[in-house]
């Protein structure tokens, strides 16, 4: 669906407003502050993205998977389905929409159960608690959820074309794409367009790396605060990251997310 | 589920039954496509997903539209907009005749409904007369997307084997796993073709084998001159060399010079020639569509 972003779902019903996003969060923000709601879903992510690397997925595959997450929480508190659950949904689901093959079900369970162990170790001291049948009940609650919008436009591909129209040398786009992973752990991806995320993680990368990109910048017909908006979520995730040890805080945080009821109300 | 009245099963999709219903609150009439769940591992089938996917993004009169995704306890529903008959059915009931004006309509709109498609990158794959939707005020709309697939996104390749093999172009038929719109184009030539002749279908083979010897006894067998990179092709092997012996005008009798002109064009072996949708839209045939089916 190359190039038709502005007439697709993605545009029309996922770029969300960032007053809404606060007030959708509000039950669980009345629980978790907003840095330790961040906190979370940067665990849920990296579990996305370990998932990912040990099912060899493309990162393509990853980050859609990851805006299936965020968009399932954009809408519903972390009570309403155990993120620990709804991430490998998102990856079956993800792995689906993106064509790369159905992942089948006992792998899919055997490398939740590896990832956790392994991985995460530090985050859950009991083995990964659900069911292929879980799984598949949830992938509709996804579905439903996102109103069926799957085709999720991603920064990978307008940032290659970006960086061969500035020249960019393979350092400073090896970092703009590393930085398009980062802003995973961020907001962004429900909040803006993804070739304006693509620009600002490029911004980044150039100044990082001392590359004046002033000039190709200043002619770009888009919308410069709109980047500067990105860009300033990108610096605070960074600016988070610097005195965050997840290993340490992440067990306190887990036990604090608001949870599913599970006794049947009566 | 509460909202869609059952009224009658009208035949069974890709990935399961579809029945005409009626929508309580809108009196309207509806198609429901059940899609199953229960017998594999796949959870909500990748066909299906793909349908939903591609349909979300395309609103044009002359695709099938996606109403609603219902889902209830285990069962996935699809309500699409009901058309009367497909185009298979409608043949069947033509008794040999069709009007060419008719002929010239549907194709138009056969065409900018792929057009559309192919404009943002969808090829649909398996095009043929089932897979066309006709209602009564004569508009034809393309439907089941279960084997289109959003072109844009490089992945290594294709899977092999998805065209039903009457509508399938020779370089699939040769294994051709890279294709493109072509696919979709051939199809169209083929259903063109059918259309003419009230139904009759152009190339009906029995196999991979007899459907090639069908395609180059009309066009002549292809060579490296004509078709380069022909004899590359996976599953390529030499067959005999047919020579032309039959005309278009034979095989085609009632369709004008300008039509057989557009179907040349379409069938072409070699999937590089072979005219795409927005051309075979403005070819002279097509001068004289009426307007009302043109806007």
């Amino acid at each position: 669906m190359a190039g038709n972003f502005w007439q697709s779902a993605h545009y029309q019903q996922w770029l969300l407003d960032k007053q809404d996003l606060i007030k959708e969060r509000q039950a669980d923000l009345q629980v978790l502050s907003e840095e330790e709601y961040q906190k979370i879903m940067i665990f849920f992510t990296n579990f996305i993205q370990q998932l990912g690397e040990t099912l060899k997925l493309r990162q393509q595959v990853v980050a859609t998977a990851t805006v299936f997450l965020k968009r399932f929480y954009a809408r519903y508190s972390l009570k309403c389905i155990d993120p620990l659950l709804l991430a490998p949904t998102a990856v079956f689901l993800a792995s689906k929409v993106e064509e790369c093959g159905v992942i089948s079900n006992n792998r899919l369970i055997s490398t939740c159960q590896q990832v956790v162990k392994n991985k995460f170790g530090y985050a859950y001291s009991t083995e990964f608690p659900y069911r292929i049948n879980q799984v598949l009940e949830c992938e509709f609650y996804l579905l439903e959820n996102m109103d069926c919008c799957l085709i999720v436009f991603q920064p990978y591909r307008p940032l290659i074309q970006y960086g061969q129209d500035l020249n960019c040398d393979s350092d400073t786009l090896q970092l703009s794409w590393t930085i398009v992973n980062d802003s995973l752990r961020t907001d962004v991806c429900l909040l803006y367009p993804p070739y304006q995320i693509a620009l600002a993680c490029l911004q980044l990368a150039c100044v990082v790396h001392n590359k004046d990109c002033k000039q190709w910048f200043a002619e770009l017909n888009t919308d410069m605060d709109n980047i500067m908006g990105v860009t300033s979520h990108l610096l605070s995730l960074y600016e988070l990251w610097k005195n965050y040890d997840e290993k340490k805080e992440i067990l306190a945080l887990l036990q604090k997310m608001p949870k599913p009821n599970l006794q049947p109300s009566r | 589920m509460q909202r869609y009245e059952k009224l009658e099963k009208i035949g069974e999709g890709t990935y399961g039954t579809v029945f005409k219903a009626k929508d309580r609150d809108t009196q309207a009439i509806v198609a429901l496509k059940r899609v199953r769940l229960d017998d594999d591992d796949e959870g909500v089938p990748s066909s299906a997903l793909r349908e939903i996917c591609l349909l979300k993004e395309l609103h044009h009169k002359n695709i099938v539209r996606l109403i609603d995704v219902l889902h209830s306890d285990r069962k996935l529903t699809l309500v699409f907009e009901h058309c009367d008959q497909d185009l298979k059915k409608y043949f069947d009931c033509l008794n040999g005749e069709i009007d060419p004006d008719v002929v010239k309509s549907f194709m138009f709109q056969l065409l900018r409904g792929l057009d559309f498609c192919h404009n943002k990158n969808i090829l649909h794959r398996d095009l043929k007369p089932q897979n066309l939707l006709i209602n009564k005020n004569g508009e034809l709309k393309l439907a089941d997307f279960g084997l289109a697939r959003a072109f844009g996104i490089p992945v290594r390749c294709y899977s092999a084997e998805v065209v039903t093999l009457w509508y399938r172009p020779p370089d699939v038929l040769f294994g051709a796993k890279l294709y493109n719109t072509s696919i979709d184009m051939w199809s169209a030539g083929c259903i063109f073709a059918e259309l003419a002749n009230a139904g009759r279908p152009l190339l009906p083979g029995g196999d991979v084998d007899d459907q090639l010897k069908r395609i180059f006894k009309l066009l002549g067998t292809p060579t490296e001159e004509t078709w380069p990179g022909m004899s590359s092709l996976p599953d390529y092997r030499p067959l005999p060399h047919y020579p032309v012996t039959i005309s278009l005008s034979q095989l085609c009798p009632k369709l004008n010079a300008k039509g057989r002109d557009v179907l040349q064009r379409l069938l072409v072996c070699n999937p590089m020639q072979r005219m795409n949708a927005a051309d075979a839209m403005n070819h002279p045939y097509f001068d004289d569509l009426p307007s009302c089916v043109r806007s």
